[in-house]
């Protein structure tokens, strides 16, 4: 038994890493086989983590289950159960329109918690955090890194502003010039690009040394394998 | 379904015109493409066919453009609005076709016969669209351009000035104007002019035809085919004076009804006649002439033309011209446009820098100048050329543009007076702001007339180049009528009070005609006048309105205005018996000034001293001078060598009293002078020039004769006189003498002193000619003037050739059976042609030669090794393959017609068609019945001497009409006697006179230069190119090759531009014009051929020609070459193999030696530096007191197993080492099984010494997963006691570890393994966002760039606990080691030996590494690569 447990992942490792010859069958046959686990190890446990625990709510109170019975807690799963069905009959179109409002009701009350969080949590903070004090600290690395980021951000920012900044056409012009305002722009924009491409850069490695650090993880699982 | 353009049946298969035909076909798979041009296919088949895009300026020059618009039909339309011009039009189409002449009325039942089916041609230039009436108004008035090739616009040009005319008179109706006359419209093949596009004119059905003659004995000099033998004037006169109606019909001109027609005249006529106005018009017409004011001054005009005389400079003809002229083509800006300043208003008020911008082929094609609101417009579109055809028509700006550009035919080398040697006194000089380059433009005849400003200096640094001539002067302050007869010179101020005596009366040539008309006064019509006796009414009312009365009679009672009437008696007395070694006036003629010197001004510079020449004057009409006395008389010669415009032989005349004077006379007109007194009758003359001509018995005509009078017809070859010529004796008032006059010419208050009696003796300069051995105007030619070198020359001609000449062997057989009355012999047609691009000068008017009287054939052949053309070579048949400029062709006629001539053939000049068929209807036999026709008014023979003017029978040797044959050695004069007794041998140069040798250099080589001799100072194309007028080139033709006549060599490419070589066809005529069959063979020869951008052979003067190549260098040649793409066989290489495999394979290899080398080496080992953002965090964890409230979120899943597990495991384990209650919980349904193997390892194992202290339920809890992510992590943070348990599925309320948590908020700190940026931001933004929160996050390498922000900074100076950030991060396996060290160092916490930490973070390091090489080394390489 062991040895199967040490095997099947030895033989799928290999399997997904013939794709390095090409697209082979073996390597779809791994791939179907990693999406068709992680998928039914997804409906076990929302099954017994959210279907079952929910059903059994439900039947407990509904059903006076060990001698409690309330209307109103069954319903707190009953509806979503009864919602959850209807985006299930999604695909019948006399249900269409109230799986819409389902979805909707999903839609509509994860944007909220995300635009609010996203708020408060990610633009107002990340705006204080980008426009910190210079002097916190004597550090003058410290005041470099700060003037640096500040520049890089709003550089960053600028990247995105496509409107073009000219001169009013003389007479006799058929083009108008670029203004000084544009060419500041023109010229802000590369920079806010190469800030941008830094950031790839170092999000390139990064997520680089996590993939090396899995197929490290693979060759030692390999080389530790004892039978 | 016949071809639109050429008319050949075609099949359905091949039922497109030429242009469509190379369309690409639509998509016909049923794709969108395919469904959308069937739509549109059937739509347009539903409107009746695709409707031309006349609106988009370059839609013509797309392959897939539209069909040009229907040009028939607009010509219908024509028909109905101007059946006189329609009806013109047609019968000039039928006759070029081959057709009869139709009546008006023909036209609407008239059928169409298409011609054969020719080559097709690149779409033309487009135009923009412009109402049909208003193009076909737009036509040449003259039906054609006859202009020389060296007159792309000339000043004197009818055309030009019509449409200035128009614009002045009506501009409101001139700003509807669309094209420019002068060539038409080009909107594409059908719109343009039927000059310019032979074959719509051809295909055509409506086009109108040319009316029938009103009266066939008035002469008119309308369009036949003998107009290749008129001089340049003439042909433009002709072209004015075409029966065509005129554009304005407001102003329509009538078909000549008699002699005194004016619509023969000319523009130096009408001006004259505009002039003549200025006395009174009551004036009776027998009564005696009033004085005009004798005002010495020199008009503005004539003062501003003396800024720049012409240069010394022969006007170059070689590659020079061409590039000029296709840069006039292509609007290339000229130097004259430079040279303006800003500011500087012409003649009519406007802006001249504005005006010269538009320039070259903008002209051409009738674009107006842009005005000031304009441009800016056009500059905004960025197309100024589409938006500047967007615009209307504008003749009143854009003909002074157009003036701008003329240029004055070339005529021999121009000599300017500077040249000649001349120092002359400066006029005073009136202020006139033109640049001294306005004078390069003046013809010569006004240089002479112009004060002198001379410097040889700037003459010859303004060299003319016979187009680039600058605008004619000022104009406009003309008075609006003349009709006073008080009028004094104040009230023309600008020109009479600025005239000298004997330039009253002339004005700048055709200019005051329109300057101050309303209605653009048309010639025929305004010269009758009010004063008109002829049956002829005026002109007024609703004919003419504002125009001014003019009359024939006046006009030339202009001459006596001059004349000996109008000069002070003591000029008449003493006529020109000016000091001129001193330079001043006369005493006779100050006396008569009444003034003092001062007052006076200077002579004229040609009366200056210095270089004179001892001129021969002619007496003066009356005048008791005897000859002897006039040869004392020194006179200077002006230089009229230069471009001459049409002469105006009023001034000739007004200038030495009805005497022309060679020096004032023009080139061709001079020319003629040196040969003998011309022996022609004035039955040859029209009315007008036998009345502008000396009084007969007194003076000779020729000088007024036009020189294809007086060069190729000193043999008495009436056969070339043009019908308009021939037709006057039939003109009752050419019978003889007196009578045979036109009335208004016996009307004239001199007639009766000028004419004499027809026993009247010859008149004294002649006589004195005939006594004198010398020629009679050779004292007047000066060593250095040209014009005595072309009269020497001509003389020359003459008498090396006198004893050809003289006998009839001389005389083509066709010339003898034509003065015989046999037509057995058919007389050489000729073909002389215009082909500058396509033909060359050797392809073309070859046998121009033929009209050479056979001696001077003999001399051309002499000059020119090339065998001359044959004239018993009916060339006429090759016409068809030979692009011809005026077709010529005539024979004898079986029996001249005694009466009722053929009316004149108004002729479309198939030169400037694109190829000129021969004419079947019209036989050679025919068209010299026409040409004959006016000949024969009396009998058979046709040359009566009584027609003749007695002072011309005189003349003539034994007082007989010169009948068609050089006249004898006896009948020569003198001088021509001696000349003839000893001709000279045929190659060897003309003897000069006496003052003028041979051997002298300024002499011109007139000689070589008309047999067709290279000149010795042009290049070897000399009159091979573009630039040579008709006449000119006809002689140097000559000696082109008859043999190779249908399939006529490419142009000389020495002559042309290098760049223009490339574009000429390489092609013969023969070959593109050759009619192709209809069907797929011909579109596959042209695809086979790969004269791929050649250019079609077209015949055309210079300007079109340039826009034919404009045309054809835009329009696409819709013959796509395709050619099947030659693919290399692809290399097949085994899988894998491909270089990027290859790439793929390497780095792979790389990558896994890297990991397992690092691995295997451990090339990190323990210490490893700890960093802060690591040592915060464990300072976090580790700051946690016991049994406090942890929760570890594994938000990762098996993905980032790699990283996350020792990660995991690693603070797990920190945590676990605290001894805190520890939840874990997942919201991805991975992490519950991720968590619960970590807590195995870590509590399961007693090596962690946590299974003694830790268990299930009590202190930790594994919580599962909970999905939903935000939304799970917001209703977790209030209550999370419902979830259950991932082991037992309890309740998690019901644990004891759970006990006093209710959410999220009540953990101490929550440690969140994050596997992606998304499940970081939402823990923060939900959770971080609660007061009092404490999160940790721990990612992978990836994640940590993007999770980092979410990091309060290391620093606690830096932190901002308000702030909602995570307290900590740890990242990837080398922070997951430092936090191992740290655990190892502080707790003696040992790590999972499994988890290898230092191999792993030493195979991590060594594949950086590599990458950081391999990242390198890719960046060199393309750099590398793409520096190559």
């Amino acid at each position: 038994m062991e040895i199967v447990q040490v095997l099947i992942p030895l033989i799928l490792t290999i399997m997904v890493y013939t794709y390095l010859v090409g697209d082979n069958p073996v390597f779809r046959v791994a791939e179907h086989i990693l999406v068709g686990v992680s998928l039914g190890w997804a409906t076990v446990q929302i099954f017994y983590n959210i279907l079952l625990p929910a059903l059994n709510v439900v039947s407990d109170n509904l059903g006076n289950k060990n001698g409690k019975s309330s209307l109103t807690e069954a319903l707190t799963y009953l509806i979503p159960l009864i919602l959850g069905l209807v985006l299930l009959l999604r695909p019948v179109r006399a249900f269409k329109p109230l799986s819409n409002l389902v979805m909707a009701l999903v839609i509509g009350t994860v944007s909220a918690l995300s635009l609010a969080g996203a708020l408060s949590g990610t633009l107002l903070p990340q705006i204080g955090a980008a426009i910190s004090p210079l002097n916190a600290d004597n550090d003058p690395f410290g005041w470099f890194g700060r003037i640096v980021l500040l520049i890089g951000t709003l550089a960053s920012l600028w990247y995105f502003q496509f409107t073009v900044f000219k001169n009013r056409p003389r007479a006799g012009e058929i083009v108008a010039q670029t203004s000084a305002l544009g060419a500041f722009s023109e010229r802000f924009r590369l920079l806010g690009r190469w800030s941008i491409m830094l950031a790839f850069g170092a999000i390139f490695a990064s997520v680089f040394l996590t993939y090396f650090a899995a197929l490290i993880d693979r060759l030692l699982y390999l080389i530790n394998i004892r039978f | 379904m016949a071809c639109r353009r050429c008319g050949t049946v075609l099949d359905k298969a091949t039922d497109l015109t030429p242009t469509l035909r190379n369309q690409p076909e639509p998509p016909t798979s049923g794709g969108r493409l395919s469904r959308l041009a069937q739509a549109r296919r059937a739509k347009e088949a539903a409107q009746g066919g695709p409707k031309p895009e006349t609106s988009d300026l370059f839609s013509s020059l797309r392959s897939d453009a539209p069909p040009p618009p229907d040009y028939s039909s607009r010509m219908d339309e024509d028909d109905e609005a101007d059946p006189t011009l329609s009806a013109a039009l047609r019968q000039v189409r039928s006759e070029e076709d081959g057709e009869a002449a139709e009546t008006p009325g023909d036209s609407a039942t008239e059928t169409f016969v298409p011609p054969p089916f020719e080559m097709p041609r690149p779409a033309p230039l487009p135009l923009p669209a412009v109402d049909p009436g208003q193009r076909l108004a737009a036509l040449p008035d003259f039906g054609l351009p006859v202009n020389p090739p060296q007159q792309p616009t000339s000043p004197f040009s009818l055309s030009e000035l019509g449409a200035l005319m128009n614009a002045e008179a009506e501009p409101e109706a001139a700003f509807e104007a669309p094209s420019n006359p002068a060539i038409g419209e080009m909107g594409d093949d059908t719109s343009l002019p039927d000059w310019f596009d032979r074959d719509a004119a051809k295909a055509s059905t409506s086009l109108p035809k040319r009316p029938e003659a009103v009266q066939e004995e008035a002469p008119r000099i309308g369009f036949s085919e003998n107009t290749n033998s008129m001089p340049d004037w003439l042909r433009e006169l002709s072209g004015s004076a075409a029966t065509e109606k005129p554009l304005d019909e407001s102003v329509a001109p009538r078909i000549g009804q008699t002699p005194e027609d004016t619509g023969e005249l000319p523009d130096w006529l009408r001006n004259t006649g505009e002039k003549s106005e200025r006395k009174p018009v009551n004036q009776p017409s027998g009564g005696p002439v009033e004085k005009k004011p004798n005002n010495p001054e020199i008009p503005d005009w004539l003062k501003q033309a003396t800024g720049a005389l012409p240069s010394t400079t022969r006007p170059s003809f070689g590659d020079v011209e061409v590039e000029q002229r296709l840069n006039f083509a292509f609007d290339e800006t000229t130097d004259r446009a430079k040279e303006i300043k800003p500011g500087q208003v012409d003649h009519f008020g406007k802006d001249r820098l504005r005006q010269s911008r538009h320039t070259g082929l903008t002209d051409l094609l009738g674009l107006p100048p842009l005005r000031d609101d304009e441009e800016d417009e056009v500059q905004d579109q960025g197309t100024g050329l589409e938006a500047a055809t967007a615009q209307t028509f504008q003749p009143a700006q854009a003909q002074p543009a157009a003036f701008n550009n003329f240029s004055v035919p070339d005529f021999p080398e121009p000599a300017t007076a500077a040249d000649n040697g001349l120092n002359l006194p400066d006029f005073p000089q009136s202020d006139f702001s033109q640049p001294a380059t306005l004078y390069n433009g003046l013809a010569p005849w006004l240089e002479g007339l112009a004060p002198p400003r001379l410097d040889a200096t700037a003459a010859a640094s303004v060299a003319p180049t016979g187009y680039d001539l600058p605008p004619l002067p000022d104009l406009a302050p003309l008075p609006d009528s003349y009709d006073e007869p008080d009028q004094t010179e104040a009230d023309d101020s600008r020109y009479s009070s600025s005239l000298v005596p004997w330039l009253v009366g002339l004005r700048p040539p055709a200019m005051d005609a329109f300057a101050s008309t309303a209605k653009a006064p048309d010639l025929p019509d305004m010269l009758f006048g009010e004063d008109s006796t002829t049956e002829n009414p005026p002109l007024t009312g609703e004919n003419i309105t504002d125009t001014r009365s003019f009359s024939v009679r006046d006009m030339f009672h202009q001459t006596d205005m001059v004349s000996q009437e109008f000069l002070p008696p003591v000029v008449a007395e003493n006529p020109l018996e000016i000091d001129y070694e001193t330079g001043q006036l006369p005493e006779w003629l100050r006396d008569e000034a009444g003034t003092s010197e001062a007052v006076l001004p200077p002579p004229p510079r040609f009366l200056s001293a210095g270089s004179m020449a001892p001129l021969a004057l002619p007496p003066l009409p009356g005048d008791e001078m005897p000859p002897e006395d006039m040869e004392t008389i020194p006179f200077e010669i002006p230089s009229f060598e230069g471009p001459v415009a049409p002469p105006n032989p009023t001034t000739l005349a007004s200038v030495t009293g009805n005497q022309p004077l060679n020096y004032q006379l023009p080139d061709f007109l001079a020319e003629a002078d040196s040969e003998p007194p011309l022996a022609i009758s004035d039955s040859e003359m029209p009315s007008f020039l036998a009345n502008l001509s000396p009084a007969p018995g007194k003076e000779t005509i020729e000088n007024d004769l036009p020189d294809f009078l007086t060069e190729h017809n000193l043999q008495a070859e009436h056969e070339t006189l043009p019908d308009f010529l021939a037709d006057q004796p039939s003109t009752p008032a050419f019978q003889s003498g007196a009578d045979g006059l036109p009335d208004f010419l016996t009307q004239s208050p001199n007639f009766a002193v000028e004419m004499p009696g027809a026993n009247a003796p010859l008149p004294d300069f002649l006589s004195r000619f005939e006594d004198d051995a010398n020629p009679p105007l050779a004292a007047i030619d000066s060593p250095t003037s040209s014009l005595g070198n072309s009269l020497e020359f001509l003389r020359a001609e003459a008498d090396a050739n006198t004893a050809e000449a003289g006998s009839d062997e001389a005389i083509p057989d066709w010339l003898q059976a034509m003065t015989e009355g046999r037509s057995e012999i058919a007389a050489p047609k000729i073909t002389t042609g215009y082909s500058p691009l396509a033909t060359g000068s050797q392809d073309v008017s070859t046998d121009q030669q033929a009209e050479l009287p056979e001696w001077l054939r003999t001399e051309a052949a002499s000059a020119s090794p090339v065998e001359p053309l044959s004239i018993d070579r009916p060339v006429f048949e090759q016409e068809a393959a030979l692009p011809v400029e005026a077709p010529f062709s005539f024979e004898l006629p079986p029996e001249p017609p005694a009466t009722s001539p053929t009316p004149p053939v108004v002729a479309m000049p198939t030169s400037f068609a694109m190829e000129a068929p021969p004419s079947p209807a019209v036989s050679p036999s025919a068209e010299m019945n026409q040409f004959l026709a006016g000949l024969g008014d009396t009998g058979t023979d046709g040359l009566s001497s009584a027609r003749l003017p007695s002072w011309l029978q005189e003349q003539s040797p034994e007082n007989e009409i010169p009948e068609f044959k050089v006249p004898e050695t006896g009948e020569l004069p003198d001088w021509l006697n001696e000349k003839a007794a000893n001709p000279a041998p045929a190659s060897a140069k003309a003897p000069g006179p006496a003052e003028f040798g041979v051997d002298d250099p300024t002499r011109p080589d007139f000689d070589n230069f008309l047999s067709g001799a290279q000149p010795s100072f042009g290049s070897s194309n000399f009159l091979s190119d573009v630039e040579g007028p008709a006449w000119l080139r006809s002689s140097t033709q000559s000696k082109a090759p008859t043999a190779p006549l249908r399939t006529p060599e490419a142009p000389n490419p020495g002559g042309l531009p290098g760049w223009l070589r490339s574009v000429t066809p390489a092609a013969t005529v023969e070959e593109e014009n050759a009619p192709t069959t209809v069907g797929d063979s011909q579109f596959n020869a042209v695809e086979a051929s790969d004269n791929r951008y050649t250019l079609p052979g077209i015949t055309l003067p210079p300007q079109l020609a340039s826009a034919a190549v404009l045309g054809a260098l835009l329009a696409p040649t819709g013959l796509a070459i395709v050619k099947p793409a030659t693919e290399k066989p692809p290399v097949v290489l085994p899988m894998g193999m491909r270089p990027e495999h290859l790439v793929r394979w390497g780095l792979s290899l790389l990558l896994l030696l890297a990991a397992l080398v690092g691995l295997n080496l451990s090339l990190t080992t323990a210490p490893v530096a700890i960093t802060p953002v690591v040592q915060s965090v464990y300072n976090e964890i580790d700051q946690l007191p016991a049994n406090a409230k942890v929760l570890i979120s594994f938000d990762w899943e098996a993905d980032r197993y790699g990283e996350m597990r020792p990660l995991a495991q690693t603070l797990t384990a920190h945590v676990l080492a605290k001894r805190v209650r520890l939840v874990t919980f997942s919201l991805n349904p991975q992490g519950p099984a991720l968590a619960n193997g970590v807590l195995k390892e870590l509590i399961d194992k007693d090596g962690y010494g946590n299974s003694t202290f830790y268990r299930y339920k009590e202190n930790y809890l594994n919580l599962g997963w909970r999905s939903g992510q935000e939304v799970a992590l917001r209703s977790l943070a209030q209550n999370m006691g419902d979830m259950l348990d991932y082991r037992e599925n309890a309740p998690a309320s019901t644990t004891p570890v759970m006990s006093g948590i209710n959410g999220l908020a009540d953990f101490d700190l929550v440690i969140v393994l994050a596997g992606d940026e998304g499940n970081v931001r939402s823990w923060v933004e939900q959770i971080g966002v609660q007061p009092g929160s404490h999160i940790l996050f721990g990612t992978p390498a990836a994640v940590e760039p993007l999770a980092r922000p979410y990091t309060l900074n290391p620093n606690p100076a830096l932190r901002n606990d308000t702030q909602a950030r995570s307290r900590g991060l740890i990242a990837g396996l080398n922070q997951t080691t430092q936090y191992a060290q740290l655990l190892s160092d502080n707790r003696q916490i040992k790590t999972d030996d499994k988890l290898d930490l230092n191999r792993r973070l030493s195979a991590q390091t060594l594949g950086a590494l590599l990458l950081i090489v391999v990242v390198i080394v890719a960046n060199v390489w393309y750099l590398a690569r793409r520096r190559q």
